[in-house]
């Protein structure tokens, strides 16, 4: 499967399950430089996997983001009480979603995989600039999200020729 | 007849989004417990007396396969009907569950009817 068609596929999952779960609607964007200091803190949401394939899947959000993510999900409005944790562990359910569904997409549903608990990282908005061209941006709300999904070669190569 | 039912997944996003369904869907609900992955949900289960077991798979501690590899090899846990709710939509996966004996399969993300309709199924309620 080309590059092209993987990213098509991940950015049709990572619309799908925004909408499926918390009725936000991405939008396509051309990669942006980053994302301005003035979107406040961001995040990098990601897990790996293994199984018939291994890799890691990602998502890079504001806490902006995150925080609407996190009230459309639970249906309540957001409130400046509402605590980080909670827009954070919204966001971790959301790529646990996308990580499954996209497995299934990319190796049909017979495939078996485990996936690890999703990791959150502040990063600087250098750092969620990065310099990776395999990542799917989209606008949610006016709000940048990166979404990266990348299989290790050793792993697939193993997998193709060892079964 | 009102149920105890035990929610478990790491999530605190996904065990509020639970326990308000399973408040909507009607059935008579005596109480509900949470535990945040596989280990807590078993010493919930030897603490108190369970009618349903909600289940997550991919948990940090003890996944929700280990959880069900333990009630299984319990006289006192295995005949509680357990519904995995997951993100992992393999059909391997979900025959080797079915095969442990779990009741049903929900693959998130779900709707608060599908919750509602399984869990009905399970538990034989019926709305007079």
């Amino acid at each position: 499967m080309s590059e092209k068609n993987e990213r098509a596929i991940l950015a049709e999952v990572v619309a799908r399950v925004f909408q499926q779960t918390a009725f936000l609607f991405p939008e396509p964007a051309e990669s942006p430089a980053g994302i301005s200091a003035a979107e406040g803190k961001v995040y990098e949401i990601s897990l790996t996997f293994s199984g018939d394939r291994e890799g890691d899947v990602s998502l890079v959000m504001t806490e902006a983001l995150c925080r609407e993510l996190a009230a459309n999900v639970l249906g309540e409005d957001p409130t400046d009480d509402d605590t980080l944790e909670k827009a954070l562990d919204a966001a971790k359910e959301t790529l646990n979603i996308i990580a499954g569904q996209y497995l299934i997409e990319m190796f049909g549903n017979k495939a078996l995989f485990n996936l690890t608990a999703p990791q959150v990282a502040e990063v600087t908005p250098e750092q969620a600039a990065g310099d990776r061209t395999d990542r799917v941006c989209s606008l949610v709300e006016g709000h940048p999200v990166f979404a990266t999904a990348a299989m290790r070669a050793g792993a697939y190569e193993h997998t193709r020729t060892g079964r | 007849m009102a149920y105890t039912i035990l929610i478990v997944d790491d999530s605190k996003t996904i065990r509020a989004i639970l326990t308000k369904t399973l408040r909507l869907t009607g059935i008579p609900i005596n109480a509900i417990h949470e535990a945040g992955n596989g280990q807590e949900a078993l010493d919930c289960l030897h603490a108190d007396w369970i009618d349903l077991v909600l289940t997550d798979l991919n948990m940090p501690v003890m996944t929700g396969i280990e959880l069900i590899n333990a009630m299984v090899g319990d006289d006192l846990l295995k005949d509680i009907p357990v519904v995995v709710i997951s993100t992992d939509g393999s059909s391997t996966r979900i025959e080797e569950l079915k095969a442990k004996g779990i009741r049903e399969y929900i693959q998130k993300p779900f709707t608060p009817e599908a919750i509602g309709a399984v869990i009905e199924t399970v538990l034989g309620v019926t709305h007079e």
